[in-house]
């Protein structure tokens, strides 16, 4: 029993020491003199006894800043951390390298790894940025400034940030290739009193040319929130200002200078003749399955490529062996990480065995250059032995390339040829489509016109029909119109009485419509009444007076001159113009 | 300040106000004379707008004619075996106007002299004006195999849509909404016909909706389609823009790339298999020039 006991407590502490781990981190590797930078220390379930002692390093300041204490609780399993957090100011520019740091767990010592810090000289302000670069600046962090055509460099822009909105940095480079920017990452700094939010943005360069290249300028636009000077208290000034506009918004263009990067060519002695430009640090696995087939049975071949390199351009030769018939590969690519420097890359083809003889399938060799040791390296697996048995039909060869769009009848017979020409033009048209032709809209709009001009049309005549007042206006002028054509022709053939009736008719059509009255009873009363008096000048009613009068006469006394109609026909029409 | 606002000033300030002016004053009637002259001016603008059209007709049918005679003489050509000279002459006939069937002949003619890329490239293009044409798919299928390349996949979308060509997807689009409009317009004229039946109006206005959907999607796939087809027997796709740039792999003549990017010469390309680099644009032939 003592026994069992004694083992479950060994393995108690074994599991315990296991998960106890230790780590440090700097949330930047490059920084600036007077620019700190945060590194933590995080162990991982447990306490250490003591907090871990950095080593004093000349040219560096350390500081104690805080410690946080974490629990995570994930699958069951619960995980504890104690983070130590050190501010580190350097003093001096140079390359740092932050010995690893012991800490003691449970009896145990740990340690961290080494860390590098690269530190800036101090960076100048431009003259020209009216003191705006204290609240904002880019930094443009090539990883290396000597690389090979074809090997991908690292390159980090970080954004410094006090208070502010942002766009995607422009980075200008003629001979390189970018990568996409990934999201960026997130940490702050502080130089002297200044605190700053850092972003930063990673891509890869990979240069496709030799020579003493630029990389950069990098531009970024911001806008800068800025506290507004507050103006000095007094009691006339408002109580409010700037209560509600502390901050103003002020855009402001950073750029980074370009930096010289040589890029030297890849050397021409020892090029394999299996090399495709590949450039970085790569291992091949290679199989081949089935490995006994008939013949004309397809044979797939997955060969998979990974390290570190642009795995995106990677490509293999076409595996064109005598004896096979080969497809083009389908290949697939998994990053390791966001910028694709970091990955695998796996080819998978179909190869065909044409003939029984075949008693294995060729090596397959994969060259790159490794721009660490600046030489030419081949990879290669195989040959692969294969037993090929004959086949009991004669082999048809099988052609790729049809897609699910393109059915063909499996009862008719192959095609052997080209279908041949067709004798007649037909239906000319033109290249541009039709939708990209400006007649087309014109005829198009046609019946959108039409639409509108009913619609215009409905309107009319529904504010017509709920207007009477306006009803009765259109009717009383069409009325006149053909009244007073009417009354022309009458005046010519000295039809007095018929004239005389017309003209009382169309003198009361307007009277009614100008004093909103019934036409019909009107007479040379109407002149009396209030209304007339509010609406119809002196003149006026002289005027209808004397055509009622004259119209009276005419229906007892009889016939009347061409003159007299006339100037009674012009005497209306003073009327008809002074009601209007 | 705003340094826009003097800009806005000499803006307004340089806006004429004679015109304003012609608009105030009274326009003078014509003179009966005046009107004669109007008339005849008006004649005469008639007259030369009719012979305008008459002109364009007859130089229509001017090149149309021409066309025909090249097109015939292209097939003499072919039929005596000179398929290099047939495709130069079918390509003229094609200068101004095409037809699927001058398109289906030229991919026969650049076929038959070899020029596997410039084939399928005419066949695309014939399809587009005439997509159910089973001569054409067939012999794409054919030229394709004898090509050993497989086509970029296409979605179930895509596929879908060129069913119909662009041409026809418009029709129908335009037949959907005239009819939706002169029915929207009959409403307005005799409301009372069209009381008590809201489906007359509604379900042309969904079906109007519907085609004018299909063809925006038919429209951006027309125009979006950036395949280009190698035209050089083994045309060298390189890692970069330039010709320094290290080569990345060997297309041969008739493989269909898609394009992504373009700079200065070159072009960035894709193959069905995911291959990526860059190729001279003077290798390849673009479907949409």
């Amino acid at each position: 029993m003592s026994r069992i006991l004694a083992f479950s407590f060994v393995l108690l502490l074994a599991a315990n020491a296991l998960g106890q781990k230790v780590s440090a981190s700097l949330d930047r590797s490059t920084t600036s003199v007077g620019e700190s930078v945060g590194l933590t220390i995080n162990c991982e379930n447990f306490q250490p006894r003591s907090i871990p002692r950095l080593q004093v390093i000349p040219g560096l300041r350390i500081a104690s800043a805080a410690t946080e204490q974490k629990i995570q609780l994930a699958n069951g399993k619960r995980t504890s951390f104690i983070i130590y957090n050190y501010l580190i100011t350097p003093i001096k520019p140079g390359t740092y390298t932050l010995p690893s740091v012991s800490v003691n767990a449970n009896g145990r010592t740990l340690r961290t790894k080494p860390l590098k810090l690269n530190v800036l000289a101090t960076r100048q302000n431009p003259p020209d940025d009216n003191g705006l670069s204290k609240y904002a600046f880019i930094r443009l962090i090539p990883g290396k400034t000597t690389a090979y055509v074809g090997e991908a460099i690292p390159v980090k822009i970080q954004l410094f940030l006090q208070n502010g909105r942002y766009n995607s940095p422009e980075l200008t480079a003629e001979g390189f290739n970018f990568a996409d920017f990934p999201k960026p990452s997130s940490s702050q700094a502080q130089k002297g009193n200044e605190i700053y939010q850092v972003r930063t943005f990673s891509t890869a360069a990979t240069p496709v040319k030799a020579g003493s290249l630029q990389l950069g300028p990098v531009k970024l636009n911001v806008v800068l929130k800025i506290r507004q000077q507050q103006r000095r208290r007094s009691p006339f000034n408002d109580p409010f200002d700037g209560f509600f506009n502390r901050y103003q918004d002020v855009p402001f263009n950073l750029e980074a200078k370009a930096q010289t990067i040589t890029v030297k060519p890849l050397p021409t002695t020892n090029k394999p003749a299996s090399f495709y430009g590949a450039v970085g640090r790569y291992t091949m696995q290679a199989k081949a399955s089935p490995l006994e087939v008939t013949v004309g049975d397809p044979v797939t071949v997955n060969i998979q490529i990974s390290g570190q390199g642009t795995i995106e351009s990677l490509n293999l030769p076409k595996l064109d062996w005598s004896g096979f018939k080969s497809y083009e590969p389908s290949v697939t690519t998994k990053k390791d990480n966001p910028l694709g420097l970091r990955g695998s890359r796996i080819f998978e083809q179909v190869v065909i065995p044409e003939s029984d003889t075949i008693a294995e399938m060729p090596r397959i060799e994969f060259s790159f250059f490794d721009p660490v040791t600046s030489q030419y390296r081949v990879l290669a697996k195989g040959p692969f032995p294969l037993k090929v048995n004959p086949s009991s039909k004669p082999v048809a060869p099988v052609i790729g390339g049809n897609t699910a769009q393109e059915t063909e009848d499996p009862d008719s017979p192959p095609q052997t040829d080209i279908l041949t020409i067709k004798h007649h033009l037909g239906s000319l048209g033109q290249a541009m489509p039709l939708i990209a032709r400006p007649n087309f809209w014109l005829l198009q709009s046609i019946p959108l016109l039409l639409w509108i001009a009913a619609l215009a049309w409905r309107r009319k005549t529904n504010a017509l029909a709920n207007n009477p007042g306006l009803r009765r206006k259109r009717q009383v002028a069409e009325r006149t119109r053909a009244g007073l054509a009417k009354l022309t022709e009458l005046a010519k053939r000295e039809e007095a009485g018929e004239f005389h009736a017309e003209l009382a008719d169309l003198l009361r059509e307007q009277i009614g419509l100008r004093l909103d009255i019934p036409a019909e009873g009107i007479t040379a009363d109407v002149v009396h009444s209030f209304a007339a008096g509010n609406k119809l000048g002196e003149g006026t009613r002289g005027d209808i007076r004397k055509l009622f009068a004259a119209s009276d006469r005419a229906s007892y006394a009889g016939s009347q001159t061409t003159g007299e109609l006339k100037s009674n026909l012009a005497l209306l029409k003073e009327v008809f113009s002074a009601l209007k | 300040m705003n340094p826009r606002r003097p800009l806005l000033n000499r803006q307004f300030k340089s806006v004429p106000h004679a015109p304003l002016a012609v608009l105030r004053s009274p326009s003078p009637q014509p003179s009966p004379a005046g009107r004669g002259k109007r008339s005849r001016r008006s004649t005469i603008t008639r007259l030369g707008q009719a012979i305008g059209l008459l002109t364009a007709a007859l130089l229509l049918a001017d090149s149309s004619a021409a066309s025909e005679a090249q097109f015939e003489e292209a097939n003499r050509l072919y039929g005596t075996g000179q398929f290099a000279e047939a495709a130069t002459l079918y390509r003229a006939a094609g200068t101004n106007r095409v037809s699927a069937n001058l398109l289906f002949n030229l991919g026969n003619a650049h076929y038959k002299a070899g020029q596997l890329g410039r084939a399928m490239a005419a066949y695309h293009r014939s399809l587009r004006l005439d997509p159910r044409n089973p001569e054409t798919q067939a012999n794409l299928r054919f030229a394709r195999e004898q090509a050993n390349t497989q086509p970029p996949t296409l979605t179930l979308r895509q596929r879908w849509l060129r069913n119909l060509s662009l041409g026809e997807w418009t029709a129908l689009a335009s037949a959907a909404i005239t009819l939706l409009l002169l029915l929207l317009a009959a409403r307005q004229l005799k409301p009372r016909a069209f009381e008590g039946n809201p489906s007359w109006i509604r379900l042309p206005a969904l079906g109007a909706l519907a085609a004018a959907l299909l063809l925006a999607l038919a429209a951006s796939d027309h125009f979006s389609d950036n395949r280009a087809f190698v035209i050089e027997a083994k045309a060298v796709v390189r890692n970069g823009p330039l010709e320094e740039s290290p080569e990345s792999f060997k297309a041969t003549n008739g493989t269909e790339l898609l394009v992504h990017d373009r700079k200065g010469d070159f072009l960035e390309v894709e193959t069905s298999l995911g291959e990526k680099g860059w190729i001279h644009s003077g290798d390849v032939e673009l479907l949409t020039p």
